[in-house]
């Protein structure tokens, strides 16, 4: 991959990436981590995708196994994964809607997150997950 | 809640919180590259010289009769030491099914030996040695949990993604307080092949770590070797014509058997499009749940006897639908069930029992002793009940389904259709419409109503009790509702939501009844 091409990538999915792990992880340390090992591997990968769409869904796939194995060694879950510096207004509201998505169960809460933000179909997410 | 907000929401804390710029993060993929790169390299040298140790010294199959030669005894018996519950690998080994591997690798934390493999052709077994340098983090903890991937080299290297890793417990030694031994099963598709494996192991955790505070130390451990086929005990593999069986509903085809050591594994097919039971619908992700519904209801109805000894389901499979075609037909779905092990090879007549009707796999044909202990109800017996499907395991989970048992809250009429009792929670799923309700008011968007039935079902179920042989328990945790609003796994217009309450033993339990307001109802 091209570094132009990467670029715009990171540019488009960055947080298309970070926010389908932090559902998982629920730990903005730990997102953000993940999240660079998804952007190193998209950067050392050798094959070759047919359409933005088919990098975007690549990418969400990768971040969703990668958050997988993560958690199949967690312990300790964020209990406060809303970050601290933020203004007390946006924090608010953001604390308010994230924190209520957040107390989800996985199976709920991921799909949410895809259905909502990605704005997939419920056949699409299904296929994701 | 409204879409807009949720999503300026999650930018907003993706915005704040990671804030690697694209210049940044292209420089770290770059570093991360070359490491690869040289990581590869080094790999590949090792490769050469696993791939030598492999083939002249590492890998010796030690013979029973050799071993008690040598007065070693029965070579299982160190394995009995340590692993002593799993007397059926003790016996593998006993009978010669043994490779010693003997690679070490250590760091600062640890010292792994890929002590050898045994197991068979379907279900391979790695035995690993652990050191713990931390005495203290040793003496915290009577076990430990290890994370591997076990694949060919090719896959390891170029798709390490689509793979997720094999993990497993280790249990003290009884004499060394730091050292731990590990039975971990290996991929069967990569290691029966005598071509070179490797294992990586990546993780190594315990429940306890007082000083370090850490619980998951990643570790990067690769080892590579070939498993000789005699080193894994054979298994019997039979391929079938497709023997049709139907449970009513579905023709399920089986065409694959193998009887291995562990189990005996039975692979079915089946054709969704054009059944009554799709009802027309094509695509095999919104109607899985009733298929497997009716494959679970179905097999249990199955016994195999083998030269008169009679053997009940030990576990059930999910159905996979081959949709693009790639394995089978587009369309064709595949499923499967174990049985306990047996002699196969040794057997003279056995014969597979599917709701009475009998097919005969070798010999001739047997006779049914026993009725099968969960028979499916014929159909009008069925419809009589109370329209529930128990389907018990023997880990004393079970999964009970109801054709929408009605509790009210007296605003929403919310149905009942799955128990699922597990070991850390017992979970009951209920369905309910919003549109045309009083609560909903008119509104037909459930975004804009979702607070009002969420508050509804939390007063409304909060107060429910799960009554298990006379212990009364309150709910653990109470869900939020989800609207499938565009009918793709529902009804349009129908919502779902969940309750929990703790785990119980469903097998052990006498009585189990749920007690939701007014209204009282047995589960068992």
């Amino acid at each position: 991959m091209t570094d132009e091409l990467f670029l715009q990538a990171y540019d488009t999915y960055k947080n298309t990436v970070y926010a389908v792990i932090f559902n998982y992880l629920r730990s903005a340390e730990d997102a953000s981590e993940l999240s660079q090992d998804t952007f190193i591997k998209l950067y050392t990968y050798d094959g070759e995708f047919d359409s933005d769409e088919h990098m975007k869904a690549w990418l969400i796939r990768v971040a969703i196994n990668g958050s997988k194995n993560h958690l199949r060694s967690r312990k300790h879950i964020s209990s406060s994964p809303i970050p601290e510096d933020m203004s007390s207004d946006d924090r608010y509201e953001t604390d308010e809607i994230i924190a209520e998505v957040m107390k989800l169960p996985e199976k709920y809460r991921v799909p949410i997150h895809l259905f909502y933000y990605e704005e997939y179909g419920i056949s699409q997410i299904a296929e994701i997950l | 809640m409204s879409e807009n907000k949720y999503r300026k929401a999650m930018d907003g804390v993706c915005d704040k919180q990671f804030r690697l710029t694209g210049e940044e993060m292209l420089e770290k993929a770059k570093a991360s590259s070359v490491e690869r790169n040289i990581t590869m390299n080094a790999t590949k040298k090792r490769n050469i010289i696993g791939k030598f140790i492999g083939t002249a010294a590492a890998c010796v199959i030690i013979s029973g009769t050799v071993a008690s030669a040598m007065g070693y005894g029965p070579l299982g018996d160190r394995f009995r030491k340590f692993f002593g519950k799993d007397e059926i690998t003790a016996e593998i080994i006993d009978e010669g099914h043994f490779c010693e591997i003997g690679q070490e690798q250590s760091d600062e934390m640890f010292t792994v030996v890929l002590a050898s493999v045994t197991g068979d052709l379907s279900s391979p077994k790695m035995l690993f040695d652990i050191t713990v340098k931390d005495e203290q983090l040793a003496a915290e903890n009577e076990r430990l949990q290890i994370y591997a991937y076990t694949l060919s080299e090719e896959k390891y290297l170029n798709e390490l993604d689509n793979y997720a890793m094999w993990d497993a417990y280790g249990e003290k030694d009884p004499d060394v307080n730091n050292l731990y031994h590990v039975c971990m099963n290996g991929a069967s598709s990569f290691m029966i092949n005598e071509e070179e494996v490797i294992a990586a192991v990546k993780q190594i955790s315990f429940e306890n770590d007082s000083v370090n505070n850490k619980f998951d130390y990643d570790v990067n451990m690769e080892y590579r070797f070939t498993v000789p086929k005699q080193a894994l005990k054979e298994t019997v593999r039979e391929y079938y014509d497709d023997i049709p069986m139907n449970s009513g509903n579905i023709d399920y085809r089986l065409f694959f058997c193998e009887f291995g050591a562990y189990d005996s594994l039975f692979k079915f097919k089946y054709d969704f499009l054009g059944t009554e039971l799709a009802g027309g619908e094509t695509d095999y992700d919104n109607l899985y749940a009733k298929f497997d519904k009716d494959w679970h209801r179905f097999s249990d109805t199955f016994i195999l006897s083998v030269d008169g000894t009679e053997y009940e389901p030990k576990e059930l499979g999910y159905g996979y639908c081959d949709e693009e075609g790639e394995a089978f037909d587009a369309g064709t779905c595949c499923t499967w069930m174990t049985f306990p092990s047996v002699d196969y090879a040794n057997a003279v007549n056995v014969t597979l029992f599917a709701d009475g009707e009998a097919y005969v796999l070798k010999g001739n044909a047997l006779e049914l002793k026993n009725e099968p202990v969960n028979p499916r109800p014929d159909s009008e017996k069925y419809k009589e009940s109370d329209g529930s499907s128990l389907y018990e395991y023997d880990n004393g989970e079970a999964d009970l389904f109801y054709d929408d048992i009605v509790l009210s809250s007296g605003n929403v009429d919310y149905r009942l259709f799955h128990c699922r009792f597990g070991k850390e929670d017992t979970s009951l799923s209920v369905k309910f419409d919003f549109l045309g309700t009083e609560l909903a008011h008119g509104e037909t968007d459930y975004n804009n109503v979702i607070d009002a039935f969420d508050d509804d079902w939390h007063a409304f179920a909060g107060s429910f009790v799960l009554n298990v042989d006379g212990t009364d328990y309150e709910p653990k945790e109470l869900g939020y509702s989800y609207c499938d609003t565009e009918g793709e796994s529902f009804d349009a217009g129908t919502c779902c939501t969940w309750l929990s309450f703790p785990g119980i033993n469903y097998k052990e339990a006498e009585s189990v009844i749920l007690i939701a307001n007014d209204k009282t109802i047995t589960l068992k």
